[in-house]
């Protein structure tokens, strides 16, 4: 799940020059390294619901689901509807 | 005889609320509002939605009636017959006939054509001008109104706002989770997001040297980028501090009845202006945002929201701020209040801020002649410092063809490279972003001169024909109805033809002046540059600026012409 997370997070947010490689799976997401933006974690909630059928209700949950690949990966797989 | 004035001599609005602007005040002063429930359903839309709708049937294209239906009644209220051949139509949109995208001929989504056809409908032999600058575009619009009028282009203007709501605008909305599921709060601490509306508003201004007490002027306008992100408010409220603090140099803070501020009632935009207005020193100045009698109406509110503020202040009334609850939820303490208020002040600002990092501001005044401050160097000869032409199969730059050996998209990102710039933001970019953004780069790049430090005094002022209708399409593929009803927010976002402004602001850390006016293809380049001069230099701060066009078909079709000139 996380090498899955990390390509998708890569293709949906078009981090051209990024590998999944370059992504730490307990770094921040939304921290300096891959420089996303408040745009970016509205597209993420999409790739979410799009990808795995989950809603969230208030964009505000991403802020804890997005602390890392590794904690997304947790919430995906406990959320996913399909 | 003294200098000089730019006037109002007539206005009117249509809203859903009601069909004239004193019309349309009375409503404003007895609370009424015109933000309704709409379901989701009836629009192919996934979620119920709050917003101010005209239910005037209005032909299709909608936007083009509604702005014809404007303007017809707003000349019928002169003596004399306008237009006049000295007469030039201004039309301020966002996306225009936008629910229109999916038909066979892309013309009337044009928002050049779209202006051409109102022109035409209406006699005008000067070809129109739209303004494009996401939701300043109001108040941006009279600002050119006035520019041109000093500048000698024309003797009367025609300022027309205009937009039409559409699944298109309301699903970005929701993709950007901007909307309130209630009625908008602009600057209470329980405020949840904004309402979109739909208006279509008109104010004609002419020069003259005569004031009579009466007579509204248009006394002093300004545009100013955040340079900060293309849909976040900037944390320091810079550019509209700075708008402010440029309509406020000439005058007194005690003339002011109030301002007008744009109060959408996000959680952000509400904060900034909180920060701007006190930055600018203006914390005493009552503030009021008429977004709770309207909603968000985009293009048409700049000019809507002036049009209440002159209709009030005949009135001697500070609007109340509906649905502000007394519970202020912005951290500087400014001025706004749940009730209307008395004034004996003839003066007020309207300021507007939008995606894109641009913000706006205007300041009127009535009956009172000011000496206006106006650019001496508007007469100066500007020299061109660099100029740059792109296109999918080569690149010049300063008259010499680069080596180039990509073509199409390949060849931006080829350019992207060659440049060297590390921006991984340009592969965020939609493609009219991205021929902008690398442009404006190889161009920048080519001049002695030290980048990426901010300054007021460069201003990018871009003119474009198909504008963001590339990614139009693309963000509607996105909004098919059924299974693949996912609106993205990172495709909404670019559907704003002056998002590639804001790009290049931002990159350069731009603090001036940037606007989008789209013309169609068919206007002369020549003609095209002298009105961006005349409409660029005219801000007393502007020194240099980075003009020209830039258009985006497809992979086999784009064209950016850019020039840095300068007037020192």
């Amino acid at each position: 799940m996380i090498q899955e997370l990390k390509g998708k997070i890569i293709e949906v947010l078009n981090l051209e020059d990024v590998t999944p490689e370059d992504i730490d799976n307990d770094a921040p997401l939304f921290g300096e390294g891959l420089g996303l933006d408040s745009i970016d974690a509205l597209e993420l909630i999409v790739m979410m619901e799009k990808e795995y059928g989950i809603k969230l209700k208030n964009p505000a949950e991403g802020k804890e689901i997005f602390k890392s690949v590794s904690v997304m990966a947790q919430y995906v797989n406990e959320h996913r509807t399909k | 005889m003294g200098t000089n004035v730019v006037k109002v001599i007539a206005h009117h609005a249509i809203t859903p609320l009601a069909d004239g602007s004193h019309e349309n005040y009375c409503l404003v002063k007895q609370g009424c509002s015109a933000v309704q429930h709409h379901s989701g359903k009836d629009w192919k839309l996934t979620e119920d939605f709050m917003a101010g709708l005209i239910a005037t049937p209005f032909a299709t294209p909608r936007a083009t009636n509604m702005a014809l239906h404007s303007i017809r009644k707003a000349m019928a209220q002169l003596t004399q017959p306008l237009p006049t051949d000295d007469t030039l139509l201004i039309i301020s949109t966002t996306k225009g006939n936008i629910d229109l995208i999916n038909g066979e001929n892309e013309t009337p989504v044009r928002l050049g054509a779209m202006a051409e056809d109102i022109a035409r409908q209406l006699g005008f032999t000067k070809r129109p001008i739209v303004v494009s600058n996401a939701c300043t575009s109001g108040v941006c619009a009279q600002v050119a109104a006035q520019r041109v009028l000093q500048g000698g282009l024309c003797h009367y203007v025609i300022v027309c706002g205009v937009e039409a709501q559409s699944r298109f605008i309301v699903s970005g909305f929701q993709s950007f989770h901007a909307l309130s599921p209630e009625r908008c709060r602009p600057f209470s601490a329980n405020r949840e997001g904004l309402n979109v509306g739909e208006a279509a508003a008109t104010i004609i201004y002419t020069l003259s040297n005569e004031v009579k007490p009466k007579d509204w002027l248009l006394q002093a306008g300004a545009i100013r980028n955040d340079a900060n992100h293309i849909s976040g408010p900037s944390r320091t409220g810079e550019g509209s501090y700075r708008a402010l603090r440029m309509v406020m140099a000439e005058a007194e803070v005690d003339d002011l009845a109030f301002i007008s501020v744009h109060g959408t009632a996000t959680p952000y935009n509400d904060e900034m202006e909180s920060i701007a207005v006190d930055r600018a020193g203006l914390l005493d100045v009552p503030l009021c945002s008429l977004k709770g009698y309207y909603g968000h109406t985009m293009g048409a509110a700049g000019v809507l929201e002036t049009i209440l503020s002159m209709e009030a202040l005949e009135d001697a009334t500070v609007p109340a701020t509906l649905g502000y609850d007394d519970q202020l939820g912005v951290s500087h303490p400014v001025a706004v209040a749940s009730t209307n208020r008395e004034t004996d002040k003839q003066s007020f600002i309207k300021l507007i801020s939008g995606f894109g990092g641009c913000n706006a501001a205007i300041r009127m005044q009535r009956g009172k002649r000011e000496a206006i401050e106006t650019n001496a160097a508007i007469d100066t000869i500007e020299t061109i410092k660099a100029d740059i032409t792109l296109s999918p199969k080569s690149v010049i730059l300063n008259g010499q063809v680069l080596p180039m050996t990509k073509t199409g998209d390949a060849l931006l990102t080829e350019c992207y490279r060659s440049s060297h710039a590390d921006y991984p933001k340009f592969f965020k970019m939609d493609p009219l972003c991205r021929l902008g953004f690398v442009a404006s780069e190889l161009l920048l790049q080519s001049v002695a001169e030290e980048r990426f430090v901010a300054r007021e005094d460069r201003a990018v002022v871009l003119t474009s024909c198909r504008g963001c209708l590339h990614t139009d399409r693309h963000y509607e593929s996105t909004i098919v109805p059924g299974d693949n009803y996912f609106p993205s927010p990172a495709v909404f976002v670019y559907t704003l033809p002056n998002i590639v402004t804001g790009e290049i602001a931002i990159r350069n850390k731009y603090l001036g002046e940037t606007s989008m006016y789209l013309f169609e293809e068919t206007t002369d380049e020549n003609e095209r540059i002298q009105i961006l001069k005349k409409l660029t230099f005219q801000d007393p701060m502007t020194t240099s600026a980075l003009i020209g066009w830039v258009d985006y078909q497809d992979n086999d079709h784009f064209l950016a012409k850019l020039y840095l000139i300068s007037n020192t």
